[in-house]
């Protein structure tokens, strides 16, 4: 009965393309690298109890992931959205420079790269469907290499904005990495290009 | 290939507290209506359509609304259905259909019940992540007694997530199957015997 794959898998695409727009690399693997944040996350929505995460600061974090039944208090509750708007490097899909090899205890990127180097744009939900026995969800962001000079990404991560006020207490928002990859071979975007990140999340039956 | 996996484990004992079956395997089986979970999280929607039980539609909210200032409660995949509950959390049937990835509810559920063909269902427990080495995973296991003194025999297993989002749009009570196996061969309860059902799910860096 046993089987080879996960039954949740997520992989990474990288796309290149020069200034001109021309694709001059693209590489797809499947991600290693779930962090405990996120098992943290799903057990915490499954059994909608509080638990303590790291942030990408690296403090922590007592985190819930429901509202227990409230009545005549102003809520307000964001729950792990990680489609990060144009120039927010705080969450969204983030690329780096850091190669050190990716561990359950990961709270942030090794080395991110900052907006003023590889410019971020809007982390997008791209493509969600089935096929065959596989559901899936895509996430998608641009990166623009604006610093001038050359640039290689060692290292690529998936992060996901938290807030939740629920009368007077609030909490957040705090930015929390479920998943890091590092590359077997650093990726150069040249100047002026731009590098295009996709993360895809399936279940497979 | 690394992700999330998902291993079922179902101990049988006799009225004597003796263990007379034990099985460990992989579970194939978290299904469409989990990946519609991750994306309407992410992807921070509010109109998450995911199929009932009964094969209707439901609708997922996964964020509250700025200002929802009456009602409030969220819950999005809450799994810790207390005993006597048969409506969700982890189930246990009959059928022996095999799973296909848009299954919506168990081919055939053993009810909760102190008579014969039935089962009675304790409350879902959990255990916290952990995290050793490279691996972390969390645990939520129920057990079930046969009180009529009649054997049962169970073939299928799954996990109903009950969500529930209360705001100024109403109060919105769904429950939705996540999961589904079915097993490699039929494992009896015998009279006044008792099953324990355990889901682990692991992720390794």
């Amino acid at each position: 009965m046993s089987r080879p794959v996960a039954n949740v898998q997520i992989g990474y695409e990288l796309e290149i393309r020069d200034k001109n727009g021309k694709v001059i690399k693209r590489i797809s693997k499947p991600s290693k690298s779930f962090v405990s944040n996120f098992l943290q996350w799903l057990l915490t929505g499954l059994v909608s109890t509080p638990y303590t995460f790291k942030d990408r600061g690296g403090t922590d974090r007592e985190v819930y992931t429901h509202i227990p039944a409230q009545s005549g208090v102003d809520v307000e509750f964001i729950n792990m959205d990680v489609k990060g708007p144009a120039d927010d490097v705080n969450y969204g899909i983030l690329v780096g420079y850091g190669t050190t090899s990716p561990a359950p205890g990961d709270y942030d990127l090794e080395s991110p790269a900052p907006n003023s180097e590889l410019k971020a744009y809007e982390t997008t939900l791209e493509e969600y469907g089935v096929s065959g026995n596989e559901t899936y969800a895509t996430f998608k962001r641009v990166f623009e290499n604006v610093s001038g000079a050359d640039k290689t990404i060692n290292e690529l991560g998936l992060a996901a904005k938290y807030y939740r006020k629920v009368g007077t207490d609030e909490r957040g928002p705090w930015y929390f990495l479920l998943i890091r990859d590092v590359l077997s071979t650093g990726q150069t975007v040249p100047a002026g290009a731009t590098v295009t990140v996709r993360y895809k999340i399936k279940t497979v039956t | 290939m690394m992700g999330v996996k998902a291993y079922l484990k179902l101990t049988v004992r006799d009225r004597e507290g003796r263990v007379v079956k034990h099985l460990e395997i992989e579970s194939r089986s978290f299904l469409l209506n989990l990946i519609r979970v991750f994306k309407a999280l992410f992807a921070r929607q509010h109109d998450m359509s995911v199929t009932l039980p009964d094969g209707g539609s439901g609708r997922f909210d996964a964020y509250c609304q700025v200002g929802a200032s009456t009602k409030t409660t969220n819950w999005w995949c809450h799994l810790m259905a207390p005993k006597e509950d048969d409506s969700y959390g982890i189930v246990v049937g009959l059928g022996t259909r095999a799973v296909a990835i848009d299954d919506y509810n168990l081919e055939s559920k053993i009810p909760h019940g102190t008579t014969a063909g039935k089962l009675y269902y304790y409350d879902v427990k959990s255990e916290a992540v952990s995290v050793e080495d490279s691996v972390m995973k969390f645990k939520v296991k129920r057990f079930f007694d046969e009180h009529a003194g009649s054997s049962v025999n169970v073939n299928e297993v799954g996990l109903i997530a009950f969500h529930r989002c209360t705001d100024d749009n109403g109060d919105t009570q769904i429950k939705f199957l996540i999961a589904r196996d079915v097993l490699p061969s039929t494992v009896t309860v015998p009279a006044y015997g008792n099953l324990m059902v355990e889901y682990e799910i692991k992720c390794t860096v």
